[in-house]
């Protein structure tokens, strides 16, 4: 192990037991992403009508759906979908939330009054709520399910950039920086951002578990992806017709959801504590 | 706490309310079509649309229909329900109440259950128990509603196991048993994800907590380990988890939504979820506006419930 | 006993150490274990506290004296292993306690007094359950009994009022307040051992001072044994009768504590003594800025690694007078109950003089004469009415940070600034540099500032502050090249080239290597940070550098290093100094002139040129003179304490902003009319409504006793 490594963020995350199983599983999912399809014996949305609801077997390692189509190849093809979903939504998230809330926190007075005032009302909406009612109006589809838990998720990652924003902002290399008269634009960008940024990362690192979940949820109740794509989501919702008759419809795609779920709660857990030591684990 | 703090709080949450309700309306404005293009079909002729939405009022400009709007919530009159042609407020209420219920036993059974997991865990630090615990609560926490419910069904409704009806409802006046047994399943997908949270969340305030001075001079004033940990540690790391729990209630809205459809219980998520569906503009307005209040209300308690407890903060 | 501790302890018991009563502490040492290795803090110190005598135990931070105190009653973090020795209090082994005896022990028959008296109490329940929940705990009291106790015990700590202390909560009282109650539970049981741990460091002075009297008067009362720990030895030469003083995690040096403060016998002990300025012995100087005066005696080097500790002597790395078999030889605290130390060379050394501190070559002399920065009718109010006030009109309550300061500012000098926290100096400082918009009017070169966007960017060149913590006043995002070079950047038009060249020259100016450029600050020790900020600040070339209790958070020596380093840069470059701190030792000792402000007001302003700071003080200047601590054996301070709590700054009193914890106040006069600033001498003027005169006809604060010089160990 090279000095770098020794006493980093990285060594804490990793030698942590939870931290290094939350990294573990996001290889995984991570290569399931990467290679998606290039896993999945069949074609996920090719029929075998002969092979219809089938438990598992060696032909068909989780089964067959209603269609007969593989479950195993649509469960590894679905990663894809369902993880990039709760990626995209959480780094859309933060991006607009921390712009307004590094403005909101750095500019202060009627200005952040304002702007609290409005995120207050849109988190007086539960998040999924806000989510369906955006759908809505858009109209159902993975797009539009992408952007509304992106909007549904912002006014709070605004919350959280702003009260970081003002932590910072009292400080007093901020003060020495006002002091000296540097500009605003030097103060916020070089002075306060970078040390807006690792809190933030932390947070909304975080909410990619939450984000995949609502996700998924959207297109269980027909808001998100619709058929036949291959998504985890939508294959329970798809499955429940099936389910007595074959429950591993409904077991495989429930646990890639859940797994990929922990993975991103333990990773996020490990690397807040990996980077704020004094947290208790 | 002085009552100006109450009355601040109460007006802050009408403000917000406000607000809500004028992003609502604004959503559904935008929303293509309207109640006249829906009551009268895709293929209704231009003149009767105008004639129907003169009636309705569609044609005036969109401050005085959210005027309009909002002096009927105020008044009691929360319009009709294009879908089933009904008065709003009692479909609305009506739900709002067999949700509740749902609610109640959920937070109910949480706080009992997750608060002591989480001080045993943070008291157990690092051992077995705050092992265990701590697998149970990110396996609950990482399971989206609609999975738990559905693997219940699976496990739980099968006709060869037949423990419990895979959804409905039965009024209680009518069979109260079968009530109650309606409600066990719904309930229990609730409290798993939501006692994972708070006995997580329990727990690292505990953590938290335990490392502060006053549980050293605590412990040095010959305390016993229990005392230390109820009446010092907890009785801090109470009041961030209460406004967890108040946050957890809007995700409680959340995961009632989902359970309700997957239970095929008529409460208020499931009318929302139909009018969703069905695009009734009165009905989704009433039911987000409603669920928001209940949410905003929460907070309140949180916040005053807080503020009793904890004395540093000056109410005025 | 330990059959290891015995060789240790056996010189000690030889000489007759008493075996029997109070705490004996035997051969102990701890070490904690980290992710590098076993870290040693105690190397087998040996310690007695007999029944009824107050032991100090002295060092600075990192020395294991903390370490210490927490293994008396068992509490150490989980990562500590007790390697060897013994703690027995009245014979009975505290190390081998079961976990009920301990906790029968805990709270009654020890008792212990923290550091920071608002973290040790619990902020969400009454003081008087916290009082009395140990007192119902260890003896069959009832509640009201209890209660009734509890009442008596704040009455002998004099709280006033003890049933309306006991059902607030704690942030509805001060910090002095709050470590009474404190004290009152230590001592709630009756205990028979009672540790200290640095109970006065988290407070005000004048405050502080009060506590020592307490802890005193309770312990002579009592005839409890008492541990106070400390890392001034002004402190213990108040409260206690024998002293240790603890290094690297070995005593050095243990003797009475007139003997230890009269002849310190460890270099260790005499660098420590040298690097604060004795208030006594300034009283007798001569004035003017005479090359040295301001210097004060530093430590070289750095304290040992407690992973790989040398295998002599611990301090030869430190040490003016090592040599070569202090490497090797191992060294012991010899036996005895006389004046020990733990010094190959201390019967040698005793007479020669520690090396004088390194002067500056050229010296510029203040010019006083020539302000250079004119402040008139300075006022900051804070305080911001909310949307929702504004919308209920809520009158708005502002706070009164600063009212009606005027201050003056020569070329070169240095003007001290002091007062208690809440006094509004730090608020004077930041309405200077432009952190805080203020009425009235700056004048600096001919230009006349009336708030922060009349700042132009040569007032703030010339104007740079350095703030009282590094680590908050460095971002830890950037290098210190990048922290330095910025200045230079923002105010200059250099190169890449020749700014990295200046970075390494003002580095070198603070005494930092060249090297640190690259590094991040959580890189650097506590004092390196401050250097960096003090290399930020000169980098423009300022003509002032306010310094905002640059030191607070630094150990003493530290601080002597620091000082110098200032002294130095002054002295080469001409720099004028705005010196704050709430330390009137330190600026009396430091600043040319002096400026005492309480409660948001300038109440007495004085020159230093004629030498100590002498009467007529105002009367508030006295009181915070009479608490600084004296490392002077057989000295006894005029005790002047305050009473009362600081008047909220939101509602400030009428008439004298003292009037309502004078010991000195007239009448009715004091509390209607604001006193006039009357002329007290030569650059002397003071606000009070007592003349001059009558106030300079008061006893000299400190008075030599020397009967005391006969007590016995």
């Amino acid at each position: 192990m090279t000095d770098r490594f020794r006493g980093s963020w990285l060594e804490r995350l990793l030698t942590n037991p939870l931290g290094l199983a939350g990294t573990v599983i996001l290889l995984v999912a991570a290569a399931q992403v990467a290679l998606g399809p290039a896993l999945a014996p069949y074609d996920p949305l090719e029929f075998h009508p002969r092979n219809r609801l089938e438990g598992p077997s060696l032909a068909f390692w989780f089964g067959t759906d209603q269609f007969g189509r593989d479950v195993f190849s649509r469960v590894m093809v679905g990663a894809r979908s369902t993880i990039l979903f709760g990626v995209v939504a959480t780094v859309l998230s933060t991006a607009a939330g921390s712009l307004v809330g590094i403005v909101s926190g750095y500019v202060g007075g009627r200005i952040d009054d304002v702007i609290m005032r409005a995120t207050d009302s849109f988190m007086a909406i539960p998040n999924l709520l806000l989510a369906m009612l955006i759908i809505t109006v858009l109209g159902p589809s993975t797009t539009n399910a992408v952007l509304a838990v992106a909007v549904s998720f912002t006014p709070s990652m605004a919350r959280i950039a702003r009260s970081v924003t003002l932590s910072v902002r009292t400080r007093d290399f901020v003060h020495a920086a006002v002091a000296r008269g540097e500009g605003a634009a030097y103060i916020v960008l070089r002075e306060i951002l970078p040390n807006v940024v690792a809190p933030v990362v932390i947070e909304s690192s975080i909410r990619i578990a939450f984000a995949i979940m609502i996700g998924a949820t959207l297109s269980f109740l027909g808001l998100g992806a619709q058929p036949p794509a291959s998504d985890w989501g939508l294959m329970v919702s798809e499955a429940r017709s099936f389910m007595f008759r074959n429950p591993w419809l409904v077991v495989w795609p429930s646990l890639a959801i859940g797994s990929v779920a922990i993975g991103f709660n333990l990773f996020g857990d490990g690397l807040r504590d990996a980077l704020n030591p004094r947290v208790g684990r | 706490m002085r009552p100006a703090y109450l009355l601040k709080r109460v007006g802050f949450i009408a403000v917000i309310l406000l607000v809500v309700s004028f992003i609502v309306f604004a959503i559904t404005q935008i929303l293509p079509g309207n109640a006249a293009q829906m009551i009268l079909g895709e293929f209704a002729l231009p003149e009767q649309l105008r004639a129907l939405e003169r009636q309705f009022g569609l044609d005036d400009p969109w401050f005085v229909q959210y005027g309009r709007w909002l002096a009927g919530l105020v008044s009691g009159d929360w319009g009709t329900s294009m879908v089933m042609r009904q008065p709003v407020l009692p479909l609305v209420l009506d739900a709002l109440g067999r949700s509740l219920v749902l609610a109640a036993i959920a937070l109910a059974a949480v706080t009992c259950i997750a608060i002591p997991m989480g001080v045993l865990a943070a008291s157990r630090r690092g051992k077995a128990a705050d092992a265990g615990i701590s697998i149970v609560s990110y396996a609950g926490v990482s399971f989206p509603e609609f999975v738990t419910a559905t693997l219940l069904l699976v496990f739980l409704t099968r006709p060869e196991v037949g423990l419990f009806p895979a959804g409905g409802y039965t009024p209680p006046g009518e069979d109260f048993l079968r009530y109650l047994s309606h409600l066990v399943l719904p309930a229990l997908t609730l409290i798993i994800i939501l006692m994972a949270h708070i006995s997580r969340q329990t727990r690292s305030e505990m953590v938290d907590a335990l490392q502060h001075d006053y549980v050293r001079t605590a412990t040095l004033k010959g305390l016993p380990r229990r005392t230390v940990l109820v009446k010092h540690a907890l009785r801090n790391a109470m009041l961030p988890t209460i406004t967890v729990i108040a946050l957890d209630v809007g995700y409680l809205i959340g995961g009632i939504i989902v359970v309700e459809e997957v239970f095929a219980y008529p409460g208020l998520g499931r009318l929302l979820v139909f009018a969703m569906q069905n695009r009734d503009l009165p009905l989704i307005q009433a039911g987000v506006l409603v669920m928001a209040a209940t949410y905003a209300t929460a907070n309140l308690a949180a916040d005053l419930l807080y503020a009793a407890l904890d004395r540093r903060i000056q109410y005025d | 006993m330990t059959p290891g501790a015995g060789a240790n302890a056996g010189a000690g018991a030889g000489a007759g150490a008493p075996a029997d009563g109070g705490l004996a502490v035997r051969g102990l040492s701890v070490g904690y274990r980290t992710p590098r290795g076993l870290a040693q803090v105690l190397h087998g110190v040996d310690l007695d506290i007999p029944p009824g005598t107050a032991v100090g135990l002295v060092g600075e931070s990192g020395s294991g004296k903390s370490t210490l105190a927490y293994s008396i009653v068992r509490y150490l973090a989980d990562n500590a292993r007790v390697l060897g020795g013994t703690v027995t209090l009245d014979g009975e082994d505290l190390l081998a306690a079961s976990g009920p005896r301990l906790q029968a022990i805990r709270g009654s028959v020890i008792g212990m007094v923290y550091q920071d008296p608002s973290a040790a109490l619990n902020p969400t329940l009454r003081l008087g359950e916290q009082l009395t929940e140990g007192i119902r705990r260890h003896e069959a009291l009832d509640r009201r009994q209890a209660a009734r106790r509890g009442a008596e015990l704040l009455d002998r700590v004099r709280l006033p009022d003890p049933e309306s202390i006991m059902r607030r909560f704690p942030h509805e009282g001060s910090g002095g307040e709050k470590q009474r109650v404190l004290i009152a539970m230590a001592f709630a049981c009756r205990p028979r051992l009672l540790v200290f741990d640095e109970p006065t460091t988290a407070l005000d002075a004048t405050t502080a001072a009060g506590i020592l009297d307490l802890i005193r008067g309770l312990q002579e009362e009592t005839g409890a044994a008492v541990l106070y720990i400390t890392h001034d030895l002004g402190n213990v030469a108040r409260v206690a009768r024998r002293v240790n003083v603890i290094y690297a995690g070995r005593v050095v040096e243990e003797g009475r504590v007139d003997d230890v403060l009269r002849r310190p016998r460890h270099p260790y002990t005499r660098i420590l003594m040298a690097s604060v300025p004795n208030p006594y012995r300034e009283s007798g100087r001569e004035s003017g800025r005479e090359s040295g005066r301001r210097r004060l005696t530093t430590f070289a080097g750095l304290p040992p690694n407690l992973l790989s500790p040398p295998a002599g002597c611990i301090f030869v790395d430190r040490c003016p007078f090592v040599e070569e078999r202090c490497r090797t030889e191992p060294v012991r605290l010899p036996g005895g109950t006389g004046h020990r130390a733990a010094c190959l060379r201390s019967g040698e050394i005793a007479g020669s003089p520690l090396p004088a501190p390194v002067e500056a070559g050229a010296v510029n002399e203040p010019a006083g004469d020539q302000p250079l920065l004119e402040a008139n009718g300075l006022e900051v109010r804070y305080g911001r009415q909310s949307l929702i006030e504004q919308v209920l009109r809520v009158p708005p309550e502002p706070v009164h940070a600063l009212t009606d300061a005027d201050l003056v500012i020569g070329r070169g000098e240095t003007v001290g600034l002091v007062g208690e926290s809440g006094c509004g100096k730090s608020t004077l400082a930041r309405a200077l540099v432009g952190l805080a918009s203020f009425r009235g009017t700056i004048r600096m070169g001919g230009r006349q500032i009336r708030g922060p966007a009349d700042m132009a960017d040569d007032y703030r060149r010339a104007v740079q502050i350095v703030f009282q913590h590094p680590d908050l006043s460095l971002n830890p995002r950037m290098t210190v090249g990048q922290i330095v070079g910025r200045p230079l950047r923002l105010y200059g038009r250099l190169s890449g080239r020749e700014r990295e060249e200046r970075v390494s020259a003002l580095l070198e100016e603070v005494r930092l290597p060249a090297n640190y450029a690259r590094r991040r600050p959580h890189e650097l020790s506590g004092g390196e940070k401050q250097r960096v900020a003090i290399a930020r600040a000169f980098a423009p070339r300022p003509e002032l550098v306010i310094c905002d209790e640059i030191t607070s958070g630094l150990d003493v020596s530290v601080q002597a290093s620091i000082l110098n380093l200032l002294a130095d840069l002054q002295d080469e470059l001409g720099t004028a100094y705005l010196f704050i701190s709430h330390d009137l030792n330190l600026v009396q000792h430091f600043a040319d002139r002096i400026v005492v402000m309480y409660l948001g007001r300038v109440v007495e302003r004085r020159t230093m040129a004629g030498g100590a700071i002498a009467p007529p003080f105002h009367p508030y200047t006295e009181a915070l003179l009479s608490a600084v601590p004296v490392p002077e054996p057989g000295l006894e301070a005029r005790q002047i304490r305050l009473e009362g709590p600081l008047p909220s700054p939101k509602r400030p009193p009428a008439g004298c902003c003292f009037s309502t914890r004078c010991p000195r106040r007239l009448g009715p006069v004091c509390d209607g009319e604001p006193p006039p600033l009357v002329e007290a001498g030569a650059g002397h003027r003071l606000a009070c409504h007592i003349s001059p005169a009558d106030l300079a006809a008061v006893e000299p604060i400190w008075r030599r006793i020397e009967s005391e010089g006969t007590e016995t160990a």
